[in-house]
């Protein structure tokens, strides 16, 4: 092998397995998984691949191949071969591109077949290009990847806002001139190669200037920060929870720098006139960027304060203090919970209630904004990113390991809906053996619950997320603590396999919450159509009985039923023995809710070749439950609606 | 041979090199005809600077006392050498000099310092035979 | 004959952080073939210094010339002439023993496989052990079987021996003396940076003490050994209170006294012995016991 190749090889080399995950990613954004009818599915995580991938992956693949010689130290390795500066850079370019090109362009040509961003796909298109010219000089200014990253949107992401504001401006009937295009697409080429050939230039003249205990480089703006909190920050002799906590907000330092970029860049949103009182436009662009943003820090919260300790190799030091393992782990995660919620969601929130004051109407600008989605997805990135922190070393590899595993959890749910749909639903035998067992009347309360309707209002749905998150949070919290407690595991592949017990976790219980819901679902569904063939045959059984002489309050049984009208099987079963008394009723005028003090409604037409005739029946079966029926038939038409409540 | 250096002595390591080859030369540790360490391993077990042991070595080179066959080593010098009688001489009356000097500073008397040549030779004399007879043993 | 180029000359070199200066006017020449040691203690720009020499730090002020060669302006060609061991070994974690030589061998025209088999061997290193698995010995192992195997005319060692067990210790130097200077014996330059001094005692043929960035003895090992020296004396009563000239320091105990002359040492023994001393020894000083005399004073 040539000098050269060697050396290309190891730069692809560093590359594989992030470039590995985002084409995966990307792939994976094409499919699409059809959605079950209950609000939110885990699927859900997989729509954010795309804008996640294209803001802020892409660009932190694009910072690797230099971040990853600050991650290694091996910078000084690198520098001190007998190569020029000119040839390592450009091989590292060449690199990068290579690498960037096919994932941009996958990503870029999924964005514009979902027809969820209505943001065109040249957008993210400008982000991505000024993003990875930028990646070297950010890397060198901050000396890392994530830093670089962090400064590459903080440059790049109040540009981006103002130029969206520009293109909005000249947004004629939904479609932006073509000649605002070519000379953003110009101006943008322009400016890229301008800030790549600024990053060869700083590459050129880099200093390797500090030692061993090198800091990441956001040290020196701690001459910006005010004397207070400076002395605040400065740990005392006495009170560990307290320095541990501040010891905590120090390892954040990223995360505030970054709070104060993501303050202006709301802040933007909101003079821009991006975001209006009343209308928060998910998918326009800036305002998409700013989530983004803000999710990021969230990642980061999670990531950072473990990752950083890590990589500093403070860690292991830090376990030898006597502390117990669970306080320090403990307050990890608090301060990351509470750093990614003042953060992450505080920063927003302020600046939309600060802008709404200002307006005059203080929740104005929060009117339509899903907030408490927004809150819940911080809170679940946040902890994903704290337990990724946990197994992998590092905080660029916490980062990048928690798309994937975002993705998994998602696919893991999918996977436990589908399974349990397909035992149930599809799953001849099983389902015959179950339902030939349960009685769909005596079912009858659970039933409702578990549907959420009638009376009881969705007791369902809060025990179906305590199943669902508290098993899931469980294993998670009891395995981040273990393997924080633990040695770094240099097993192969330990890292995924320490993925399989929450994904299992996850799979089970949404097999288990799909499954229950599925079952009374078609408990539900029998009981309805028993009940329709019993209204039938009482509707032939009236209409034949139709006369003067008729008697009001008629009982009848099962078989005088079945003569009437056609019963299956399992009507007959189930209503076997049991006695019906309807009575007929010449008030045909519905009430204005069909459904009080009923539980289900619905429409249901009359006997065969017959008028409808309203009545109000009640079917005693001997199991000791209890149905009554109300059907009023509409004037002059062979259907009515049919009211059934059981007990 | 074993070399033992001290750092501590003052005298520069290729010196303490030379006297001891000469040293051993002189009470028989090492015959004529023999070969000495060559210069890399020696400089490496002693971790000294491999140029201090060549320097060394040339130094006995032009003293007489070893002759560098290249490709084969050093080797100890039969007692007749190249280096004339004058010379030889000349160069023992220098170290008597010296000696006779020392022995004024440390105010030891003729007489004592005849007794104490006497034995010194003796105590040669008995290194000398006994390195003979391990040899023939 | 004309003096050849020196290996290494720095002339008046500055380097500050920041508004912290690590070095100050810096006068150093190594000629070639020579094993120059810099000794000082932590901090003292020792690493400044090297960094310097590798166009990875940009001197402020004066000037640094490797083979006559200026590494700012043309840095390509004095790596070429150069192997570096750092004090803080660090390889890419994924690569193999293996792969990180192959790697490091790609940037060099010439690379002696021959020794890299034998130290490999001598080393007892397993050439497919991944190197985030090695101890921070196996690392500096591998690093100076990277730096030997270039057969560079100039070696620069920065603090190569500290963290390491005794054993690995002496097998670095002796690396150091037999494989690397073997291969153009008389013309091998060494530059080490260490504060382990007593192990380098017998490598060095000058060397420069550093401290707080300045330069502040410079000198032939042999000549300071001579210059160097502790003279101990017992007497029958307490010992004369006595000033000598170039004493670097003098220490009483009871009725011993011992004095570290610089230079000037016979003169001060004969003023001892003038005073009728029970016992009187005198014995030179280590290289190390030099570099404490010299920054205690």
């Amino acid at each position: 092998m040539t000098p050269r190749s060697i050396q290309l090889y190891k730069e692809v080399r560093q590359l594989l397995w992030p470039w590995s995950c985002l084409v995966l990613g990307g792939l994976l954004s094409f499919l699409h998984i059809p959605r079950d009818d209950y609000s939110w599915s885990p699927a859900d995580l997989l729509n954010w691949i795309l804008p996640f991938g294209c803001f802020v992956a892409i660009p932190l693949l694009a910072a690797l191949p230099l971040g990853s010689e600050f991650q290694h130290r091996t910078i000084g390795l690198l520098l001190a071969q007998p190569v020029d500066r000119r040839e390592l850079w450009l091989q590292k370019t060449m690199v990068t591109l290579a690498a960037v090109l096919p994932v941009a362009i996958l990503y870029l040509f999924s964005f514009g077949r979902n027809q969820e961003f209505e943001m065109d796909f040249w957008m993210p298109a400008v982000w991505i290009v000024a993003a990875t010219a930028g990646s070297v000089a950010g890397t060198l200014l901050a000396k890392s990847a994530v830093g670089g990253l962090a400064l590459s949107s903080a440059f790049f992401g109040v540009l981006f806002v103002i130029w969206s504001k520009l293109a909005e401006s000249q947004r004629h009937h939904g479609d932006i001139s073509t000649a605002f295009l070519w000379v953003t697409g110009i101006v943008v080429v322009g400016c890229a190669v301008g800030i790549m050939w600024l990053g060869r230039r700083m590459f050129l003249r880099f200093q390797i200037a500090e030692g061993p205990q090198g800091e990441v480089g956001l040290a020196t703006a701690a001459r910006f920060i005010p004397r207070f909190a400076i002395d605040w920050l400065r740990c005392r002799p006495r009170g560990a929870i307290l320095n541990l906590i501040r010891r905590e907000v120090g390892l954040l330092r990223v995360l505030w720098l970054l709070s104060l970029l993501s303050f202006v860049t709301w802040g933007c949103l909101v003079v821009f006139h991006f975001v209006k009182p009343r209308d928060f436009p998910i998918e326009s662009p800036p305002v998409a960027l700013a989530i983004m943003l803000s999710l990021l820090i969230a990642l980061l919260a999670g990531a950072l304060s473990l990752g950083e300790e890590k990589t500093q190799g403070t860690h292991m030091w830090q376990l030898t203090l006597p502390v117990s393992s669970w306080t320090q782990w403990g307050v990890k995660l608090a301060v990351a919970l509470c750093a990614s919620l003042i953060s992450a969601v505080g920063v927003p929130l302020i600046v939309l209630l600060v802008s709404g004051w200002l307006v005059g109407a203080p929740l104005s600008y929060l009117g339509n904004a899903p907030l408490l989605v927004f809150v819940l997805e911080a809170f679940v990135i946040t902890s994903v990113a704290f337990w990724c922190s946990c197994i992998v070393k590092g905080t660029v590899r916490a980062t990048l390991w928690c798309f994937p595993v975002l993705f998994a959890l998602g696919l893991a749910g999918a996977l436990g809906n589908w399974m349990s749909t397909a035992a149930i639903n599809h799953t001849k035998f099983f389902a015959d053996l179950l339902f030939a067992k349960i009685d769909p009347f005596r079912a009858n309360r659970m039933v409702t619950s578990v549907l959420g309707l009638g009376g009881s209002h969705g007791s369902y749905l809060p025990l179906a997320l305590a199943v669902i998150v508290g098993p899931l949070l469980a294993v998670g919290l009891l395995q981040s603590h273990r393997l924080f407690r633990g040695q770094l595991e240099d097993r192969k592949f330990h890292a995924i396999r320490s993925t399989f017990p929450p994904l299992m976790t996850l799979v089970l219980s949404f097999f288990v919450v799909t499954a229950v819901f599925l079952f009374a679902w078609r408990l539900r569904q029998e009981q309805v159509d028993i009940v329709r063939e019993a209204h039938i045959a009482i509707e032939a059984l009236e209409a034949g009985a139709n006369g003067p002489i008729a008697p009001n309050v008629q009982q009848f049984t099962l078989d005088d039923l079945a003569k009437a009208g056609a019963l299956s099987i399992q009507a007959r079963h189930w209503l076997s023995n049991s006695t019906v008394v309807v009575r007929r009723e010449t008030d045909a005028r519905r009430p204005l809710s069909l459904l009080w003090p009923y539980e289900y409604a619905f429409l249901a037409p009359a006997a065969p070749g017959k008028n409808a005739v309203s009545y109000s029946a009640t079917i005693r079966t001997p199991r000791g439950s209890e149905c009554n029926l109300r059907f009023w038939a509409s004037r002059s038409s062979q259907t009515g609606f049919l009211s059934q409540s059981c007990r | 041979m074993i070399f033992q250096l001290n750092f501590k002595s003052g005298k520069p390591v290729y010196l303490q090199v030379v006297d001891q080859v000469r040293a051993a030369a002189a009470s028989g540790a090492i015959r004529p005809g023999e070969a000495l360490p060559s210069i890399r391993p020696l400089a490496e077990e002693l971790r000294v600077n491999r140029n201090t042991i060549a320097k060394a070595y040339s130094e006995l080179e032009n003293l007489g006392i070893v002759e560098a066959q290249p490709g084969r080593g050093c080797f100890l010098r039969e007692n007749n050498g190249a280096v004339r009688k004058e010379v030889r001489r000349r160069l023992l009356i220098a170290e008597i000099d010296q000696t006779l000097v020392q022995a004024h500073h440390l105010q030891v008397s003729r007489k004592e310092l005849l007794e104490l040549i006497h034995e010194r030779m003796a105590a040669l004399e008995e290194k000398k035979r006994g390195h003979e007879n391990e040899k023939e043993v | 004959m004309t003096d050849p180029a020196p290996a290494i000359q720095i002339e008046n070199l500055s380097y500050a952080y920041g508004r912290a200066e690590a070095v100050h006017q810096l006068n150093l020449t190594v000629r070639p073939g020579r094993s120059y040691g810099l000794f000082g203690r932590n901090g003292a720009g020792k690493t400044t210094t090297m960094k310097c020499l590798l166009n990875l730090l940009r001197p402020k002020n004066g000037q640094v010339r490797v083979f006559g060669i200026d590494p700012a302006k043309n840095e390509v060609e004095v790596k070429k002439c150069l192997a570096y061991v750092p004090d803080q070994v660090a390889f890419y974690p994924w690569m193999t023993v293996r792969e990180t030589l192959d790697y490091l061998a790609s940037f060099r025209e010439n690379w002696n496989r021959k020794i890299e088999h034998e130290l490999l061997g001598r080393f007892r290193l397993d050439a497919a052990q991944r190197a985030a698995n090695l101890s921070k010995g196996q690392r500096t192992q591998v690093a100076l079987i990277a730096a030997v195997c270039p057969e560079t005319d100039l070696l620069v060692l920065d603090e190569p021996t500290s963290g390491l067990d005794p054993i690995v210790r002496r097998e670095f130097i002796e690396t150091v003396i037999g494989a690397y200077q073997e291969g153009r014996p008389g013309q091998r330059t060494i530059f080490v940076s260490t504060h382990l001094i007593s192990e380098f005692e017998g490598l060095i043929d000058e060397f420069t003490i550093m401290d707080a960035g300045r330069a502040v003895l410079t000198l032939q090992a042999d000549e300071a050994r001579e210059r160097y020296r502790k003279i101990r004396a017992r007497f029958a009563s307490t010992p004369p209170t006595m000033k000598f000239d170039g004493a670097l320091s003098i220490r009483t105990n009871g009725r011993d006294l011992e004095v570290v002359a610089n230079g000037a040492s016979s003169a001060t023994e004969q003023r001892l012995r003038a005073e009728n001393p029970e016992e009187l020894s005198t014995e030179s000083l280590s290289l190390e016991e030099i570099f404490v005399a010299t920054l205690k004073s």
